[in-house]
């Protein structure tokens, strides 16, 4: 009952918080808006050397980027930063001599920082649903509907995981940055961001298809749209829990060596 | 203007002896931006598996035009984009007050000097960029003229003037908006979407993204100064217009910000 109290007054705390950033916020819509137009219109308007791509017709590529979008702007993780400042600046001190998991209050503050974002930039995403809905074609059965939710619910708690431990990575070095934009890169390459996994060549689909970051958002995407069968759901379904399972283990194991090595100054 | 150019060069050496006190971070950045280069001439070359030409574009040339996209996006991250961002920080935390009783020009430093993270994997990233564009046009036998050099280069330092003055418009914002730092990641969107053919958009999109937003001046009208000796003239003269005005704009803009700063500091 107190772990539920206290999660409340994080929560509220952050909501307040992020009420002062409403204009980076929308104007973080329209930063990922950009490569979307990108992509949509080279798709809609380059000469095909087939009539399908990687069995995707040209409106599925462009309802495929628009559900990414959609997904990116509503389910994501930035906790990489804020583990990131905590270590460096020694604010994670402060932390860990309360009696609350220092996991449960960044997650909590993730929680908080999507459900305003997603209020905020509600005007945004709604232009994009009006304008995905005549890519969408017509809603999909609930039993699938449910696969959905839960493959996305799936995806956020390994892209959490991934991010927290690319922070946790400042346990060891100061200045880190550029492993986020390491981390960046890969998320591009292997996420489905740069473009569906079924565009890629083999054997390196093969590789993605193995990976963690395509369960985030490209599974969830190609579920919805009904480009995977029966015995590719089931492998997919199975692979991101084992992710899911293998990333929490090493979260815990990271944290765990971190601490030990960790030495705090300033804060 | 001598004095700028000695705090410029003091600087930069800051920045540098800054950057080599952390040296994995050096390591890793100066890596991930010739991976991301590979990432980007991995997905062209997945791309045109699949299409034959991206806006009436072939392959080598969106080869090209991926290049010479890094060479102006590395340019504006070298000289500008960090430390525009970083005017949020400095009005936040009422540091600006010190930029202004500084015998320099505010604007130059909070356009160049702010922030001492000008470093050598930046300056190293911007020579490879080059030599991979002469590279790249020696192996593809393009005949590329002096004059059409000329004009390669005239496009790109009217496309960092046009860009440099957009960011200094969105960052003098922070006088009244808090925290609107990532203008470096807004305009690096921006660029980046510079890195298609601008043939791409159309209707609408097309007056947004090629004039209204200035895409053409990113990379695509430089990398078509390389690739024909048949150069549009009239878009260096607009061009040089929009830059010119943007300039004044920008200008106008800032001393009307500075009158209604308020600093935050005690």
């Amino acid at each position: 009952m107190q772990f539920l109290a206290t999660s409340l007054v994080y929560l509220k705390l952050k909501i307040e918080e992020v009420l002062t950033y409403r204009v980076v916020i929308v104007s973080w819509g329209f930063v990922a808006a950009i490569p979307l137009m990108v992509a949509a219109s080279i798709f809609l308007y380059s000469e095909t050397r087939s009539p399908t791509l990687g069995g995707y017709s040209r409106d599925q590529i462009i309802a495929y980027y628009l559900l990414f979008f959609f997904l990116q702007q509503i389910f994501s993780s930035y906790v990489f930063f804020s583990t990131m400042d905590d270590i460096i600046n020694g604010q994670l001190s402060v932390h860990l001599v309360k009696p609350f998991p220092y996991f449960m209050r960044r997650t909590i503050d993730e929680v908080g920082w999507r459900m305003m974002d997603t209020i905020i930039r509600l005007p945004l995403l709604i232009a994009v649903a009006v304008v995905a809905k005549q890519y969408l074609g017509s809603a999909l059965p609930i039993p699938q509907l449910g696969l959905v939710a839960l493959s996305i619910l799936i995806g956020l708690a390994i892209y959490h995981l991934i991010a927290f431990l690319f922070g946790l990575l400042a346990f060891w070095f100061t200045h880190i940055e550029s492993f986020h934009y390491l981390y960046f890169i890969v998320f591009l390459l292997f996420s489905g961001e740069m473009m569906p996994v079924h565009l890629y060549p083999e054997p390196f689909a093969t590789v993605v298809r193995l990976l963690p970051f395509r369960y985030i958002y490209s599974f969830p995407v190609e579920l919805y749209l009904g480009k995977l069968s029966s015995a590719e759901i089931a492998y997919g379904m199975v692979l991101s829990l084992t992710w899911l399972f293998l990333l929490a283990r090493a979260w815990v194991r990271v944290w765990r060596k971190g601490l030990v090595s960790y030495g705090a100054y300033g804060g | 203007m001598k004095h700028h150019i000695r705090f410029y060069l003091s600087f930069i050496r800051l920045s540098i002896v800054r950057e080599f006190e952390f040296r994995a971070n050096f390591v890793v950045q100066l890596a991930s931006d010739f991976v991301w280069l590979g990432v980007l001439l991995f997905g062209a070359e997945v791309l045109f598996a699949h299409l034959k030409t991206i806006g009436g574009w072939g392959k080598s040339d969106v080869q090209l035009l991926i290049f010479v996209n890094a060479f102006f996006s590395n340019l504006l991250w070298l000289f500008t984009l960090s430390k525009l961002a970083y005017f949020s920080e400095l009005i936040r935390s009422g540091s600006f007050d010190f930029v202004l009783t500084k015998p320099l020009t505010p604007r130059f430093v909070v356009s160049f000097a702010s922030k001492p993270d000008t470093n050598v994997s930046q300056i190293i990233r911007q020579l490879t960029y080059f030599m991979l564009i002469i590279l790249f046009i020696m192996v593809a036998n393009v005949n590329v003229s002096l004059y059409q050099w000329l004009f390669f280069f005239s496009f790109i330092v009217i496309g960092f003037t046009l860009f440099y003055c957009l960011g200094f418009l969105v960052t003098t914002l922070n006088v009244w908006v808090v925290r609107l730092d990532n203008v470096h990641f807004l305009l690096d969107a921006v660029v980046d979407a510079g890195r298609q053919p601008s043939s791409i958009w159309k209707g609408v999109l097309q007056y947004l993204m090629v004039w209204i937003i200035p895409l053409g001046y990113t990379a695509n009208f430089a990398t078509r100064a390389l690739l024909s000796s048949d150069i549009q003239v009239s878009n260096i003269l607009i061009g040089v217009i929009l830059a010119a005005g943007l300039l004044v704009a920008s200008e106008l803009f800032w001393r009307f910000a500075i009158m209604h700063y308020a600093s935050a500091s005690s």
